[in-house]
């Protein structure tokens, strides 16, 4: 839990930690020397932990959108199966007829399988947007302070 | 990491598959309809073959054409008890999905010299090929009822 509010922290709140780090050392040149060599160096790690955020985030919103296409795909395999098995009640009792109904017991059990699978992750992903979205609704009220 | 794992996990799965892939696992369905018998088979190739990849090697083409004429002749895979009965069709598929995956697809359909209802069907899969450790069986009855289970034993099942 806390990798990703520490990215996120370093992501959107930067220039916060800057501020207070000048206030506090005084009007002193020697210091103000090592403080701004600290804040380059800062700065180098505060790009790079962009960097690997940024990335991150992409491939969330790519892994998503690929995530609604399976769902659709997902719909698409439910009308069929219906179809199918109203198929199979016209169909009646021959050999190719019980092969069929084989598979949907089979597919149907995949299904069934898969998406309780996925409403499972499904919930852990939402635990973890909705601590996203109280740590936007915290930044945003700093946001309102300091500006 | 603990926190991205699941992202990792709800985010890779966008394939709604027919059937997990593994290894050791065999998925078996059986019907009948008076005197015939329709078999189906499906597993991953490690499962049968012993090993995922197409056959490269000459030990691997052997074991490869082994299974195939096995499951073709029916060579000690299923035996009807008390009844006897001929290949009516048969036929064994792989699909090489991935590097060291692939899956196997098969179905033997039997004729036998009467009405199979009753007959007590012997399944002898584990023995036969080795790299089965548990077969997912159902069974379509004539009466339409469904028998399913899950087994590490080779096993008995009345039709």
């Amino acid at each position: 839990m806390r990798l990703l509010f520490i990215l996120l922290f370093v992501t959107s709140c930067s220039h916060i930690g800057g501020g207070h780090h000048h206030g506090h050392h005084g009007h002193n040149h020697g210091s103000h020397k090592k403080d701004h060599a600290n804040y380059k160096l800062d700065h180098e790690k505060l790009k790079a932990d962009h960097k690997k955020a940024m990335a991150l985030f992409d491939w969330a919103l790519k892994n998503l959108t690929e995530h609604e296409k399976a769902i659709s795909q997902h719909e698409k395999e439910i009308v069929k199966h219906e179809a199918d098995h109203k198929k199979l009640v016209n169909d009646g009792k021959s050999l190719e007829a019980k092969k069929t109904k084989l598979k949907i017991i089979r597919l149907h059990a995949d299904m069934a399988e898969g998406h309780s699978h996925r409403m499972k992750d499904h919930k852990e992903m939402m635990e973890i947007v909705e601590d996203l979205r109280k740590f936007k609704k915290e930044m945003e009220s700093h946001e309102g302070h300091n500006h | 990491m603990k926190l991205i794992l699941p992202f990792l996990i709800i985010f890779s799965q966008n394939v709604f598959a027919l059937g997990a892939h593994v290894h050791g696992l065999a998925a078996l369905d059986v019907a009948t309809d008076k005197n015939q018998v329709l078999i189906m088979f499906k597993a991953p190739g490690f499962s049968v073959f012993g090993f995922g990849h197409a056959p490269n090697s000459k030990e691997d083409k052997i074991t490869f054409s082994k299974v195939k004429k096995s499951w073709a002749q029916n060579e000690g895979l299923f035996r009807l008890k008390g009844s006897s009965c001929k290949i009516k069709s048969s036929d064994l598929s792989v699909e090489f999905t991935g590097k060291n995956h692939s899956e196997v697809n098969a179905e033997v359909t039997l004729n036998c010299d009467k009405e199979v209802k009753g007959i007590e069907l012997e399944i002898k899969l584990i023995k036969a090929w080795i790299g089965i450790k548990e077969i997912h069986f159902q069974l379509l009855r004539e009466d339409g009822s469904v028998v399913s289970k899950k087994t590490k034993k080779d096993f008995n099942i009345k039709l």
